[in-house]
């Protein structure tokens, strides 16, 4: 093979790599309405601690006080009794948008045995993850995912990540990190994403969720749907050698998420942000 | 090197026009998948007669029984008062037994045994810092009653709610064995001062 050819063929294959960019990134509507919207697949709900109790109505249905601590975000009503959508369907939460009544729940963070209370509470809905976000389907109303190993005893076995707000330069850790005076820990939780498409939860609450395999969902887990995202600021710093969740050390970190959007308002949100590849606020409305 | 850039080259003519997440079938959700599923919503799956709630309450009562058992044993081979030891190895025995009970009805259901609970701060359950720190405890005899007082009564409320919740008969039943013996238990411990 010539210089010559192996440069022309390097040409093409970038020339392939940036029209695959860009036909992912979905266009839709007229050039003008493309340049006014940030080309990004998101859309937000923003919590606050809602209660916290000794209750887990995924691992642990019906049997409350049976779990280590958990801080429940969103829905006023999660108990270890609520173990259908149907129950949570009528309450309130305190999320933004108001209209997402699903229950979000994490293990209690401690430091020197005082629970810490999260200030920032952030979910977002995203279109990444896969390589055609034109193909999420809205997330089933009553859908249970579980997230990150409460049983991780090492780095190999946990997805945990732990770094610091306006600290960048503090490498991201699996286990907690010592944030410098002034800034906050944060920790991020990305849920599976791709749905066996029958049922809304398993015997072992994992197993009918999967993550992409090389920007797809597997056949197994074949219906895509919004990658959940959990950001979390605790107004905490400094050495982290006091600090332990209920579940353990920072890597044992696990997020739970029961469903509880109405299902229009989903399907508003996965048609007009995540399909077209459109950043939205929290109102489903392009910014 | 030919072929390399050749496969390459299919590799991303495929990613970018099929816009398919893989290009092996990738079968779409029939329609109506959602509200069929929703339909099933309720109670997860069932495992034979054991349920989620029977189930994940055996699971939980062997892993702090586990617990339970080094606790009552440091007890047993450490307290000064006759009487706590006493109570202790009572306590261990009987929590030995509750533990082949619940096994045996994992292995009825042919349900292998998971340990979900390690290493969290679970309701009644002694943990391992805990019983570090026992070891080396000042005044031992205080430290393990304090310790065998929160396992029980946080055992007891585990236990009230399983024997309220479960319908599965013999899980139910260790439930209802399990909130009388915290109970005299508790009133044995405190008697004890």
């Amino acid at each position: 093979m010539t210089k010559n050819r192996i440069r022309w063929l390097t040409l093409a294959l970038a020339a392939v790599a940036a029209a695959g960019v860009v036909v992912s990134g979905g266009i839709t509507g007229s050039p003008e309405k493309a340049q006014a919207v940030i080309r990004v697949a998101e859309f937000p709900a923003d919590c606050a601690l809602s209660h916290r109790l000794p209750d887990d109505p995924i691992v642990l249905p019906n049997l409350p006080g049976a779990s280590h601590s958990h801080d429940f975000f969103g829905n006023h009503a999660t108990t270890a009794n609520t173990t259908t959508h149907q129950q949570l369907a009528g309450a309130t939460g305190n999320c933004n948008p108001a209209v997402d009544i699903s229950s979000y729940w994490v293990p209690t963070l401690y430091k020197n045995n005082q629970p810490v209370v999260p200030t920032g509470i952030t979910f977002y809905y995203l279109g990444e993850g896969v390589n055609n976000p034109g193909a999420i389907r809205p997330t089933p109303v009553g859908l249970k995912i579980v997230a990150g190993n409460s049983k991780a005893t090492g780095d190999a076995d946990s997805i945990a990540r732990w770094s610091c707000l306006h600290a960048g330069h503090v490498n991201p850790s699996k286990n907690f990190v010592n944030c410098p005076s002034g800034t906050q820990l944060e920790t991020y939780l990305d849920f599976p994403q791709c749905w066996n498409g029958t049922t809304l939860d398993s015997s072992d609450h994992k197993s009918h969720m999967a993550y992409p395999v090389a920007g797809g969902c597997p056949s197994s887990h074949p219906v895509p749907v919004p990658k959940l995202r959990m950001v979390l600021r605790y107004p905490v710093n400094g050495d982290p050698s006091g600090l332990r969740l209920s579940s353990g050390d920072g890597r044992t970190m696990h997020g739970d998420f029961f469903n509880v959007w109405p299902a229009a308002e989903m399907e508003r949100r996965v048609r007009d942000c995540i399909n077209p590849v459109i950043k939205c606020g929290h109102d489903g409305r392009p910014l | 090197m030919k072929l390399v850039l050749v496969v390459l080259l299919v590799a991303a003519l495929s990613a970018c026009g099929l816009q398919g997440p893989a290009p092996a079938p990738n079968p779409a959700p029939p329609p109506g998948a959602q509200a069929v599923a929703s339909n099933r919503a309720a109670g997860g799956d069932a495992d034979g007669d054991l349920d989620a709630t029977a189930r994940a309450f055996v699971e939980l009562v062997i892993a702090t029984d586990h617990q339970a058992v080094k606790l009552l044993d440091l007890g047993v081979a450490h307290a000064t008062s006759p009487g706590l030891r006493a109570l202790a190895g009572e306590l261990a025995a009987t929590r030995r037994a509750e533990l082949s009970e619940l096994r045996g009805i994992l292995d009825t259901a042919a349900i292998p045994y998971v340990d979900n609970h390690a290493g969290h701060d679970m309701p009644g359950m002694p943990t391992e810092a805990e019983l570090l720190a026992l070891s080396s405890a000042p005044d031992f005899d205080a430290e393990f009653t304090r310790l065998a007082r929160a396992h029980l009564t946080e055992s007891a409320t585990v236990a009230k709610s399983g024997a309220s919740s479960i319908t599965h008969g013999e899980a139910k039943a260790v439930a209802e064995a399990m909130v009388r013996e915290r109970s005299s238990a508790l009133r044995s411990l405190d008697a004890l001062g």
